[in-house]
Protein backbone atom coordinates (compact mmCIF):
# COMPACT_ATOMS: atom_id res chain seq x y z
CA UNK A 1 0.00 0.00 0.00
CA UNK A 2 1.38 3.62 -1.14
CA UNK A 3 -0.34 6.20 0.21
CA UNK A 4 0.88 10.82 0.42
CA UNK A 5 0.70 12.42 3.03
CA UNK A 6 -0.60 16.05 2.15
CA UNK A 7 -0.14 18.12 5.37
CA UNK A 8 1.50 22.00 5.87
CA UNK A 9 2.31 21.65 9.10
CA UNK A 10 5.34 20.33 10.12
CA UNK A 11 4.07 18.45 13.41
CA UNK A 12 1.01 17.27 12.33
CA UNK A 13 2.59 16.01 9.12
CA UNK A 14 5.14 14.15 10.88
CA UNK A 15 2.74 12.40 13.44
CA UNK A 16 0.85 10.94 10.98
CA UNK A 17 3.73 9.26 9.26
CA UNK A 18 4.31 7.69 12.38
CA UNK A 19 1.45 6.30 12.98
CA UNK A 20 0.70 5.17 9.56
CA UNK A 21 4.60 3.42 10.22
CA UNK A 22 3.53 0.18 8.39
CA UNK A 23 2.70 1.91 5.28
CA UNK A 24 4.76 3.10 2.64
CA UNK A 25 4.31 7.17 2.47
CA UNK A 26 5.17 10.01 0.47
CA UNK A 27 4.66 13.27 1.89
CA UNK A 28 3.84 16.87 0.36
CA UNK A 29 3.90 20.53 2.07
CA UNK A 30 2.31 22.16 -0.91
CA UNK A 31 -1.10 22.59 -2.82
CA UNK A 32 1.67 22.23 -6.06
CA UNK A 33 3.69 20.02 -4.63
CA UNK A 34 0.86 17.24 -3.83
CA UNK A 35 -0.83 18.15 -7.31
CA UNK A 36 2.29 17.15 -8.56
CA UNK A 37 3.06 13.74 -7.16
CA UNK A 38 -0.25 13.05 -7.06
CA UNK A 39 -0.51 13.04 -10.96
CA UNK A 40 3.03 10.98 -11.96
CA UNK A 41 3.07 8.65 -9.15
CA UNK A 42 1.07 5.88 -7.80
CA UNK A 43 -0.44 5.93 -4.97
CA UNK A 44 -3.35 4.12 -3.25
CA UNK A 45 -4.76 6.47 -0.56
CA UNK A 46 -4.23 10.08 -0.08
CA UNK A 47 -4.71 11.85 3.43
CA UNK A 48 -5.33 15.70 2.20
CA UNK A 49 -5.16 18.34 4.54
CA UNK A 50 -8.25 20.47 3.61
CA UNK A 51 -6.78 23.96 4.40
CA UNK A 52 -3.44 23.84 2.48
CA UNK A 53 -1.77 26.86 1.55
CA UNK A 54 -5.10 28.37 1.50
CA UNK A 55 -8.68 27.71 2.95
CA UNK A 56 -10.39 24.34 1.52
CA UNK A 57 -7.74 24.15 -0.92
CA UNK A 58 -7.48 20.12 0.39
CA UNK A 59 -10.65 20.02 -2.09
CA UNK A 60 -9.43 20.67 -4.78
CA UNK A 61 -6.87 18.06 -4.32
CA UNK A 62 -10.20 15.65 -3.59
CA UNK A 63 -10.96 16.22 -7.55
CA UNK A 64 -7.41 15.24 -8.85
CA UNK A 65 -7.35 12.30 -6.56
CA UNK A 66 -10.67 11.02 -7.24
CA UNK A 67 -9.20 11.30 -11.48
CA UNK A 68 -6.35 9.01 -10.46
CA UNK A 69 -8.80 6.49 -8.76
CA UNK A 70 -7.03 7.12 -5.12
CA UNK A 71 -8.87 6.51 -2.27
CA UNK A 72 -8.70 9.59 -0.83
CA UNK A 73 -9.15 10.78 3.34
CA UNK A 74 -9.56 15.08 3.92
CA UNK A 75 -8.21 15.39 7.61
CA UNK A 76 -9.43 18.52 8.89
CA UNK A 77 -10.04 20.54 12.10
CA UNK A 78 -13.17 21.41 10.39
CA UNK A 79 -16.35 19.40 11.46
CA UNK A 80 -18.68 21.67 9.18
CA UNK A 81 -21.28 19.19 7.71
CA UNK A 82 -21.40 21.33 4.44
CA UNK A 83 -17.89 20.93 3.70
CA UNK A 84 -17.58 17.35 4.46
CA UNK A 85 -20.99 16.70 1.90
CA UNK A 86 -18.82 19.21 -0.66
CA UNK A 87 -15.92 16.69 0.36
CA UNK A 88 -17.94 14.02 -0.27
CA UNK A 89 -19.76 15.29 -3.72
CA UNK A 90 -16.11 15.91 -4.99
CA UNK A 91 -14.80 12.28 -4.63
CA UNK A 92 -12.97 12.00 -1.18
CA UNK A 93 -14.26 8.74 0.44
CA UNK A 94 -13.42 9.10 3.83
CA UNK A 95 -12.58 11.97 6.09
CA UNK A 96 -11.18 12.08 9.66
CA UNK A 97 -11.48 15.48 12.14
CA UNK A 98 -8.23 16.13 14.12
CA UNK A 99 -6.93 15.54 16.82
CA UNK A 100 -6.41 12.03 14.93
CA UNK A 101 -5.82 8.85 16.90
CA UNK A 102 -4.88 5.48 16.14
CA UNK A 103 -8.10 3.87 16.48
CA UNK A 104 -9.64 6.86 14.46
CA UNK A 105 -6.68 5.83 11.06
CA UNK A 106 -7.36 2.08 12.50
CA UNK A 107 -10.28 2.61 11.58
CA UNK A 108 -10.05 4.38 8.15
CA UNK A 109 -7.60 1.97 7.02
CA UNK A 110 -10.06 -0.84 7.76
CA UNK A 111 -12.45 0.67 5.57
CA UNK A 112 -10.21 1.35 3.04
CA UNK A 113 -9.08 -2.23 3.06
CA UNK A 114 -12.67 -3.09 2.81
CA UNK A 115 -12.61 -1.02 -0.55
CA UNK A 116 -9.85 -2.14 -1.83
CA UNK A 117 -10.60 -5.58 -2.07
CA UNK A 118 -13.77 -5.13 -3.37
CA UNK A 119 -12.13 -3.08 -6.11
CA UNK A 120 -8.86 -5.42 -7.02
CA UNK A 121 -11.93 -8.41 -6.98
CA UNK A 122 -13.96 -6.75 -9.71
CA UNK A 123 -10.74 -6.21 -11.43
CA UNK A 124 -9.78 -9.96 -11.55
CA UNK A 125 -13.20 -10.34 -12.54
CA UNK A 126 -13.16 -8.02 -15.49
CA UNK A 127 -9.39 -9.10 -16.77
CA UNK A 128 -10.14 -13.28 -16.53
CA UNK A 129 -13.67 -13.78 -17.14
CA UNK A 130 -15.36 -12.28 -20.23
CA UNK A 131 -18.99 -11.59 -19.55
CA UNK A 132 -21.99 -8.78 -19.91
CA UNK A 133 -24.75 -10.96 -19.28
CA UNK A 134 -26.28 -9.64 -16.08
CA UNK A 135 -26.94 -13.06 -14.32
CA UNK A 136 -23.44 -14.08 -14.99
CA UNK A 137 -21.97 -11.16 -13.23
CA UNK A 138 -24.56 -11.26 -10.17
CA UNK A 139 -23.05 -14.57 -9.79
CA UNK A 140 -19.10 -13.15 -10.21
CA UNK A 141 -20.24 -10.51 -7.41
CA UNK A 142 -20.25 -13.31 -4.81
CA UNK A 143 -16.49 -13.39 -4.90
CA UNK A 144 -16.24 -10.28 -3.63
CA UNK A 145 -17.56 -11.54 -0.33
CA UNK A 146 -16.27 -14.72 -0.03
CA UNK A 147 -13.23 -13.93 2.15
CA UNK A 148 -16.16 -12.68 4.31
CA UNK A 149 -16.41 -16.65 5.29
CA UNK A 150 -14.62 -19.99 4.98
CA UNK A 151 -17.34 -21.95 3.53
CA UNK A 152 -16.85 -24.45 0.57
CA UNK A 153 -17.25 -23.06 -2.95
CA UNK A 154 -19.76 -24.80 -5.47
CA UNK A 155 -19.12 -23.48 -8.75
CA UNK A 156 -22.18 -24.90 -11.39
CA UNK A 157 -22.77 -24.78 -15.15
CA UNK A 158 -22.18 -26.34 -18.38
CA UNK A 159 -18.48 -28.14 -19.77
CA UNK A 160 -16.92 -24.99 -21.15
CA UNK A 161 -17.85 -21.91 -18.91
CA UNK A 162 -14.89 -21.52 -17.13
CA UNK A 163 -15.40 -22.95 -13.82
CA UNK A 164 -11.69 -23.47 -13.37
CA UNK A 165 -11.04 -19.87 -14.25
CA UNK A 166 -13.47 -18.93 -11.72
CA UNK A 167 -11.88 -21.29 -9.22
CA UNK A 168 -8.15 -19.38 -10.22
CA UNK A 169 -10.01 -15.71 -9.64
CA UNK A 170 -10.90 -16.93 -6.10
CA UNK A 171 -7.69 -17.99 -5.32
CA UNK A 172 -6.42 -14.44 -6.23
CA UNK A 173 -9.16 -12.91 -4.36
CA UNK A 174 -8.23 -14.75 -1.36
CA UNK A 175 -4.63 -13.80 -1.94
CA UNK A 176 -3.70 -17.72 -1.75
CA UNK A 177 -0.29 -18.62 -3.13
CA UNK A 178 -0.31 -20.31 -6.45
CA UNK A 179 1.56 -23.29 -5.05
CA UNK A 180 -1.27 -23.55 -2.00
CA UNK A 181 -3.79 -23.88 -5.03
CA UNK A 182 -4.07 -27.43 -5.45
CA UNK A 183 -6.37 -28.77 -8.11
CA UNK A 184 -7.70 -32.31 -8.83
CA UNK A 185 -9.60 -33.41 -11.31
CA UNK A 186 -11.71 -36.07 -9.54
CA UNK A 187 -12.94 -37.99 -13.04
CA UNK A 188 -9.40 -39.33 -13.78
CA UNK A 189 -9.19 -41.15 -11.03
CA UNK A 190 -10.76 -44.49 -9.09
CA UNK A 191 -11.65 -44.65 -5.77
CA UNK A 192 -8.90 -46.14 -4.19
CA UNK A 193 -6.35 -44.15 -6.24
CA UNK A 194 -8.54 -40.37 -5.63
CA UNK A 195 -8.30 -41.05 -1.80
CA UNK A 196 -4.49 -42.01 -1.85
CA UNK A 197 -4.68 -38.50 -3.58
CA UNK A 198 -6.35 -36.54 -1.30
CA UNK A 199 -5.45 -38.22 2.29
CA UNK A 200 -2.08 -39.34 1.45
CA UNK A 201 -0.53 -42.91 2.18
CA UNK A 202 1.51 -44.85 4.36
CA UNK A 203 4.06 -46.91 3.08
CA UNK A 204 3.08 -50.43 2.61
CA UNK A 205 -0.33 -49.84 3.07
CA UNK A 206 -1.34 -51.08 -0.11
CA UNK A 207 0.58 -52.89 -2.90
CA UNK A 208 2.60 -50.35 -4.59
CA UNK A 209 2.99 -48.11 -1.48
CA UNK A 210 6.48 -47.94 -1.61
CA UNK A 211 6.62 -44.89 0.19
CA UNK A 212 4.76 -42.61 2.94
CA UNK A 213 3.21 -40.24 0.64
CA UNK A 214 1.70 -36.58 1.53
CA UNK A 215 -2.21 -36.04 0.07
CA UNK A 216 -3.11 -33.28 -1.42
CA UNK A 217 -5.64 -31.82 1.47
CA UNK A 218 -1.98 -31.95 3.55
CA UNK A 219 -0.32 -29.80 0.74
CA UNK A 220 -3.57 -27.40 0.63
CA UNK A 221 -2.91 -26.26 3.98
CA UNK A 222 -3.55 -23.01 4.03
CA UNK A 223 -4.33 -22.84 0.79
CA UNK A 224 -7.76 -24.00 -1.45
CA UNK A 225 -8.20 -27.52 -2.76
CA UNK A 226 -10.13 -27.04 -6.22
CA UNK A 227 -11.89 -30.43 -6.44
CA UNK A 228 -12.85 -30.59 -10.20
CA UNK A 229 -15.97 -33.04 -11.80
CA UNK A 230 -16.97 -33.00 -8.10
CA UNK A 231 -19.80 -35.82 -9.25
CA UNK A 232 -17.40 -38.27 -10.08
CA UNK A 233 -16.35 -38.56 -6.35
CA UNK A 234 -17.85 -42.04 -4.78
CA UNK A 235 -19.89 -41.96 -2.17
CA UNK A 236 -17.16 -43.59 0.42
CA UNK A 237 -15.36 -40.89 -0.88
CA UNK A 238 -17.40 -38.06 0.04
CA UNK A 239 -18.26 -39.38 3.12
CA UNK A 240 -14.30 -39.57 4.10
CA UNK A 241 -14.23 -35.74 2.57
CA UNK A 242 -16.84 -34.64 4.80
CA UNK A 243 -15.48 -35.27 7.88
CA UNK A 244 -12.00 -33.90 6.67
CA UNK A 245 -14.23 -30.73 5.48
CA UNK A 246 -15.69 -30.32 9.18
CA UNK A 247 -13.36 -31.54 11.54
CA UNK A 248 -10.01 -30.32 8.73
CA UNK A 249 -7.91 -32.82 9.94
CA UNK A 250 -8.16 -36.84 8.40
CA UNK A 251 -5.91 -40.17 8.68
CA UNK A 252 -3.82 -41.36 5.02
CA UNK A 253 -4.44 -44.27 3.82
CA UNK A 254 -3.22 -46.87 6.14
CA UNK A 255 -1.98 -44.39 9.14
CA UNK A 256 -3.26 -44.20 12.24
CA UNK A 257 -1.55 -41.08 12.73
CA UNK A 258 -3.82 -37.65 12.08
CA UNK A 259 -2.98 -35.13 9.51
CA UNK A 260 -4.15 -31.39 10.38
CA UNK A 261 -4.32 -28.89 7.38
CA UNK A 262 -6.58 -25.91 7.61
CA UNK A 263 -7.48 -26.19 3.67
CA UNK A 264 -10.73 -24.30 2.12
CA UNK A 265 -12.81 -26.36 -1.02
CA UNK A 266 -14.00 -25.17 -4.50
CA UNK A 267 -15.48 -27.67 -6.04
CA UNK A 268 -16.59 -27.68 -9.40
CA UNK A 269 -19.53 -29.64 -11.37
CA UNK A 270 -21.26 -29.96 -14.28
CA UNK A 271 -23.96 -32.00 -13.18
CA UNK A 272 -27.28 -31.63 -11.54
CA UNK A 273 -25.92 -32.38 -8.20
CA UNK A 274 -29.45 -31.85 -6.51
CA UNK A 275 -31.07 -34.50 -9.37
CA UNK A 276 -27.98 -36.86 -8.56
CA UNK A 277 -29.01 -36.54 -4.78
CA UNK A 278 -32.66 -37.35 -5.30
CA UNK A 279 -31.07 -40.55 -7.08
CA UNK A 280 -29.35 -41.31 -4.43
CA UNK A 281 -26.16 -40.90 -6.81
CA UNK A 282 -24.97 -38.24 -4.46
CA UNK A 283 -25.06 -38.07 -0.39
CA UNK A 284 -27.57 -35.08 0.51
CA UNK A 285 -25.04 -34.61 3.67
CA UNK A 286 -21.96 -34.02 2.07
CA UNK A 287 -24.38 -31.45 -0.88
CA UNK A 288 -25.08 -29.62 2.02
CA UNK A 289 -21.29 -29.24 3.72
CA UNK A 290 -20.05 -28.52 0.20
CA UNK A 291 -22.19 -26.42 -1.00
CA UNK A 292 -22.47 -23.28 1.12
CA UNK A 293 -21.77 -20.87 -1.64
CA UNK A 294 -22.40 -21.60 -4.40
CA UNK A 295 -21.59 -19.52 -7.98
CA UNK A 296 -23.74 -20.34 -11.32
CA UNK A 297 -22.49 -20.22 -14.74
CA UNK A 298 -24.75 -20.07 -17.76
CA UNK A 299 -23.54 -21.26 -21.28
CA UNK A 300 -23.22 -19.48 -24.65
CA UNK A 301 -27.07 -20.16 -25.53
CA UNK A 302 -27.75 -18.48 -22.26
CA UNK A 303 -25.20 -15.67 -23.41
CA UNK A 304 -25.27 -14.74 -26.73
CA UNK A 305 -24.25 -10.77 -25.90
CA UNK A 306 -20.88 -12.82 -24.61
CA UNK A 307 -19.76 -15.12 -27.98
CA UNK A 308 -18.48 -12.12 -30.47
CA UNK A 309 -16.45 -10.69 -27.38
CA UNK A 310 -15.08 -14.03 -26.56
CA UNK A 311 -13.84 -15.00 -30.04
CA UNK A 312 -12.26 -11.30 -30.11
CA UNK A 313 -10.47 -12.50 -27.30
CA UNK A 314 -9.04 -15.93 -28.59
CA UNK A 315 -8.48 -13.63 -31.76
CA UNK A 316 -6.12 -11.29 -30.28
CA UNK A 317 -4.12 -14.33 -29.08
CA UNK A 318 -2.86 -14.84 -32.35
CA UNK A 319 -0.35 -12.47 -34.14
CA UNK A 320 -2.86 -12.80 -37.57
CA UNK A 321 -4.93 -10.10 -38.18
CA UNK A 322 -8.47 -11.57 -38.65
CA UNK A 323 -11.55 -10.03 -39.24
CA UNK A 324 -15.25 -11.12 -39.23
CA UNK A 325 -18.00 -10.25 -41.97
CA UNK A 326 -21.53 -9.04 -40.24
CA UNK A 327 -22.83 -12.16 -41.94
CA UNK A 328 -20.52 -14.31 -40.06
CA UNK A 329 -21.11 -12.65 -37.27
CA UNK A 330 -24.72 -13.11 -36.96
CA UNK A 331 -24.34 -17.05 -38.04
CA UNK A 332 -21.84 -17.40 -34.90
CA UNK A 333 -24.47 -15.42 -32.26
CA UNK A 334 -27.14 -17.91 -33.54
CA UNK A 335 -24.77 -21.02 -32.84
CA UNK A 336 -25.53 -23.28 -30.58
CA UNK A 337 -21.61 -23.61 -29.12
CA UNK A 338 -22.52 -26.90 -27.18
CA UNK A 339 -19.13 -27.43 -25.79
CA UNK A 340 -19.35 -23.36 -25.01
CA UNK A 341 -16.11 -21.48 -25.44
CA UNK A 342 -13.99 -24.98 -25.64
CA UNK A 343 -15.90 -24.97 -29.21
CA UNK A 344 -15.00 -20.87 -29.48
CA UNK A 345 -11.56 -22.07 -29.08
CA UNK A 346 -11.48 -24.75 -31.40
CA UNK A 347 -12.90 -22.80 -34.08
CA UNK A 348 -10.19 -19.75 -33.74
CA UNK A 349 -7.75 -22.74 -34.08
CA UNK A 350 -9.15 -23.37 -37.53
CA UNK A 351 -9.23 -19.95 -38.85
CA UNK A 352 -5.55 -19.65 -38.28
CA UNK A 353 -4.94 -22.95 -39.87
CA UNK A 354 -7.61 -22.61 -42.86
CA UNK A 355 -8.58 -19.20 -42.71
CA UNK A 356 -7.69 -16.72 -44.78
CA UNK A 357 -7.75 -12.77 -43.12
CA UNK A 358 -11.66 -11.98 -43.45
CA UNK A 359 -14.31 -14.57 -42.35
CA UNK A 360 -17.16 -15.21 -44.16
CA UNK A 361 -20.50 -17.49 -43.33
CA UNK A 362 -18.07 -20.42 -45.58
CA UNK A 363 -15.70 -19.98 -43.08
CA UNK A 364 -17.90 -21.61 -40.66
CA UNK A 365 -17.44 -25.25 -40.51
CA UNK A 366 -20.87 -27.87 -40.92
CA UNK A 367 -19.94 -29.25 -37.60
CA UNK A 368 -20.14 -25.59 -35.64
CA UNK A 369 -23.28 -25.08 -38.02
CA UNK A 370 -25.12 -28.66 -37.44
CA UNK A 371 -25.25 -27.62 -33.71
CA UNK A 372 -28.12 -25.07 -35.16
CA UNK A 373 -30.31 -27.89 -36.64
CA UNK A 374 -29.33 -30.36 -34.30
CA UNK A 375 -30.99 -27.93 -31.87
CA UNK A 376 -34.08 -26.56 -33.60
CA UNK A 377 -34.81 -30.38 -34.45
CA UNK A 378 -34.27 -32.13 -31.20
CA UNK A 379 -37.78 -31.88 -30.36
CA UNK A 380 -38.84 -31.04 -33.63
CA UNK A 381 -37.89 -32.36 -37.22
CA UNK A 382 -37.03 -30.62 -40.21
CA UNK A 383 -40.46 -32.08 -42.08
CA UNK A 384 -42.36 -30.77 -38.57
CA UNK A 385 -41.60 -27.44 -39.34
CA UNK A 386 -41.43 -27.78 -43.19
CA UNK A 387 -45.16 -28.75 -42.75
CA UNK A 388 -45.95 -25.92 -40.09
CA UNK A 389 -44.75 -23.78 -43.01
CA UNK A 390 -46.91 -25.42 -45.70
CA UNK A 391 -50.36 -25.68 -43.80
CA UNK A 392 -50.11 -22.77 -41.50
CA UNK A 393 -49.16 -23.29 -37.49
CA UNK A 394 -52.97 -23.21 -36.70
CA UNK A 395 -53.99 -25.97 -39.17
CA UNK A 396 -50.70 -28.05 -38.45
CA UNK A 397 -50.99 -27.91 -34.78
CA UNK A 398 -54.41 -29.25 -35.16
CA UNK A 399 -53.45 -32.18 -37.01
CA UNK A 400 -50.83 -33.00 -34.82
CA UNK A 401 -53.47 -33.04 -32.45
CA UNK A 402 -55.83 -35.40 -34.14
CA UNK A 403 -53.36 -37.88 -35.09
CA UNK A 404 -52.25 -38.19 -31.32
CA UNK A 405 -55.89 -38.56 -30.36
CA UNK A 406 -56.18 -41.15 -33.35
CA UNK A 407 -52.95 -43.07 -31.77
CA UNK A 408 -54.49 -43.24 -28.61
CA UNK A 409 -57.53 -44.45 -28.97
CA UNK A 410 -55.98 -46.88 -31.33
CA UNK A 411 -53.87 -47.37 -28.23
CA UNK A 412 -57.10 -48.20 -26.15
CA UNK A 413 -58.30 -50.55 -28.29
CA UNK A 414 -60.66 -48.54 -29.61
CA UNK A 415 -62.54 -47.13 -26.28
CA UNK A 416 -62.95 -43.33 -26.46
CA UNK A 417 -63.54 -42.33 -22.94
CA UNK A 418 -60.46 -44.29 -22.44
CA UNK A 419 -58.64 -42.35 -24.09
CA UNK A 420 -60.28 -38.86 -23.18
CA UNK A 421 -59.22 -40.18 -19.74
CA UNK A 422 -55.60 -40.80 -21.11
CA UNK A 423 -55.20 -37.59 -22.61
CA UNK A 424 -56.89 -35.68 -19.48
CA UNK A 425 -59.16 -33.69 -22.19
CA UNK A 426 -63.34 -34.27 -22.63
CA UNK A 427 -64.72 -36.43 -24.83
CA UNK A 428 -65.99 -33.41 -26.54
CA UNK A 429 -62.78 -31.90 -26.98
CA UNK A 430 -61.51 -35.66 -28.38
CA UNK A 431 -64.65 -35.92 -30.96
CA UNK A 432 -64.03 -32.03 -31.99
CA UNK A 433 -59.85 -32.84 -32.74
CA UNK A 434 -61.45 -36.59 -34.33
CA UNK A 435 -63.67 -34.52 -37.06
CA UNK A 436 -60.62 -32.30 -37.84
CA UNK A 437 -59.98 -32.59 -41.84
CA UNK A 438 -56.20 -34.54 -42.18
CA UNK A 439 -52.91 -33.47 -43.24
CA UNK A 440 -53.82 -35.02 -46.75
CA UNK A 441 -57.24 -32.86 -47.01
CA UNK A 442 -55.58 -29.68 -45.47
CA UNK A 443 -52.50 -30.04 -48.19
CA UNK A 444 -54.44 -30.32 -51.23
CA UNK A 445 -57.06 -27.51 -49.91
CA UNK A 446 -54.09 -25.69 -49.91
CA UNK A 447 -52.09 -26.85 -52.66
CA UNK A 448 -54.60 -28.33 -54.41
CA UNK A 449 -52.00 -31.41 -55.02
CA UNK A 450 -51.81 -34.93 -53.17
CA UNK A 451 -49.36 -34.94 -50.35
CA UNK A 452 -48.95 -37.69 -47.52
CA UNK A 453 -47.22 -37.56 -44.55
CA UNK A 454 -46.43 -38.94 -40.98
CA UNK A 455 -46.12 -36.64 -38.34
CA UNK A 456 -42.53 -37.90 -36.58
CA UNK B 1 -13.72 39.50 24.70
CA UNK B 2 -15.84 36.32 24.57
CA UNK B 3 -15.00 36.27 20.70
CA UNK B 4 -11.56 36.85 22.24
CA UNK B 5 -11.54 33.60 24.73
CA UNK B 6 -13.16 31.47 21.79
CA UNK B 7 -10.37 31.67 19.83
CA UNK B 8 -7.90 30.66 22.10
CA UNK B 9 -9.78 28.19 23.83
CA UNK B 10 -9.80 26.84 19.69
CA UNK B 11 -5.65 27.52 19.51
CA UNK B 12 -5.18 25.57 22.75
CA UNK B 13 -7.92 22.71 21.72
CA UNK B 14 -5.78 22.92 18.86
CA UNK B 15 -2.03 22.71 19.95
CA UNK B 16 -3.08 20.52 22.43
CA UNK B 17 -4.61 17.80 20.55
CA UNK B 18 -1.67 18.23 18.39
CA UNK B 19 1.04 17.29 20.58
CA UNK B 20 -1.25 14.37 22.19
CA UNK B 21 -1.35 12.82 18.97
CA UNK B 22 2.44 13.20 18.41
CA UNK B 23 3.09 11.55 21.75
CA UNK B 24 1.05 8.40 20.34
CA UNK B 25 3.21 8.23 17.28
CA UNK B 26 6.30 8.59 19.54
CA UNK B 27 4.87 5.82 21.77
CA UNK B 28 4.27 3.50 18.18
CA UNK B 29 8.03 4.51 16.81
CA UNK B 30 9.81 3.89 19.92
CA UNK B 31 12.50 1.63 18.11
CA UNK B 32 12.98 4.44 15.63
CA UNK B 33 15.40 7.16 16.85
CA UNK B 34 15.66 8.96 14.22
CA UNK B 35 12.01 9.81 13.77
CA UNK B 36 11.65 10.34 17.93
CA UNK B 37 14.71 13.08 17.24
CA UNK B 38 12.55 14.57 14.22
CA UNK B 39 9.38 15.30 16.01
CA UNK B 40 10.90 16.15 19.30
CA UNK B 41 13.04 18.70 17.21
CA UNK B 42 9.37 19.90 16.04
CA UNK B 43 7.74 19.98 19.28
CA UNK B 44 10.78 22.01 20.48
CA UNK B 45 10.21 25.06 17.58
CA UNK B 46 7.17 25.02 18.65
CA UNK B 47 7.63 25.67 22.00
CA UNK B 48 7.36 29.37 21.59
CA UNK B 49 4.09 29.01 20.14
CA UNK B 50 2.87 26.77 22.85
CA UNK B 51 4.22 29.07 25.47
CA UNK B 52 2.23 31.86 24.14
CA UNK B 53 -0.70 30.13 24.56
CA UNK B 54 -0.29 29.45 27.96
CA UNK B 55 0.76 32.79 28.87
CA UNK B 56 -2.75 34.14 27.07
CA UNK B 57 -4.54 31.71 29.02
CA UNK B 58 -3.25 32.88 32.26
CA UNK B 59 -3.70 36.42 31.64
CA UNK B 60 -7.48 35.76 30.80
CA UNK B 61 -7.75 33.83 34.13
CA UNK B 62 -6.31 36.27 35.61
CA UNK B 63 -8.42 39.07 34.16
CA UNK B 64 -11.85 37.28 35.22
CA UNK B 65 -10.53 36.56 38.93
CA UNK B 66 -9.61 40.28 39.24
CA UNK B 67 -12.98 41.30 37.57
CA UNK B 68 -15.00 38.97 40.08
Amino acid sequence: MKCIIVEDENLPRLTLRGLLKDVETTEAKTLAQARALILNEKFDLAFLDLDLDKKLAGLELTKIAKERGLYSIIVTGHSDEKIVERAYQLGCQDYLTKPITQKSLDLVLKRFNAFDSETRIQSLIETNYITTHAATLNELNIIKKIGLTDKPVLIKGPSGTGKRIVAHIIRDALKILKDKFIEINCAQFSDNLLESELFGHKKGSFTGATEDKLGLLAKADNGIIFLDEIHALSKSAQQKLMKAIEEKEFYPVGSTKIVKSNFRVICATCEDLLDMVATKKFRADFYARMSGLQIQLYGLSERKEDIIPIINFYLDKFARRISITKEAKDLLIGLDWKNNVRDIETLVEYWQIHGNGIITEKQIPEQFRNQVSNKTTSNVTKQNIRLAQELGLKDYLDLVKSQIIESVIEASDGNRNEAARRLKISKQLLSHYQNKPSSKEIFQTNHGGLYETRLQ
Amino acid sequence: MKRASNNLIHRFNNQFSVLVTAIDAMSANLENKEYLKEVLEEIQSKKNEFQITLDEIKRLIEEKQDAN
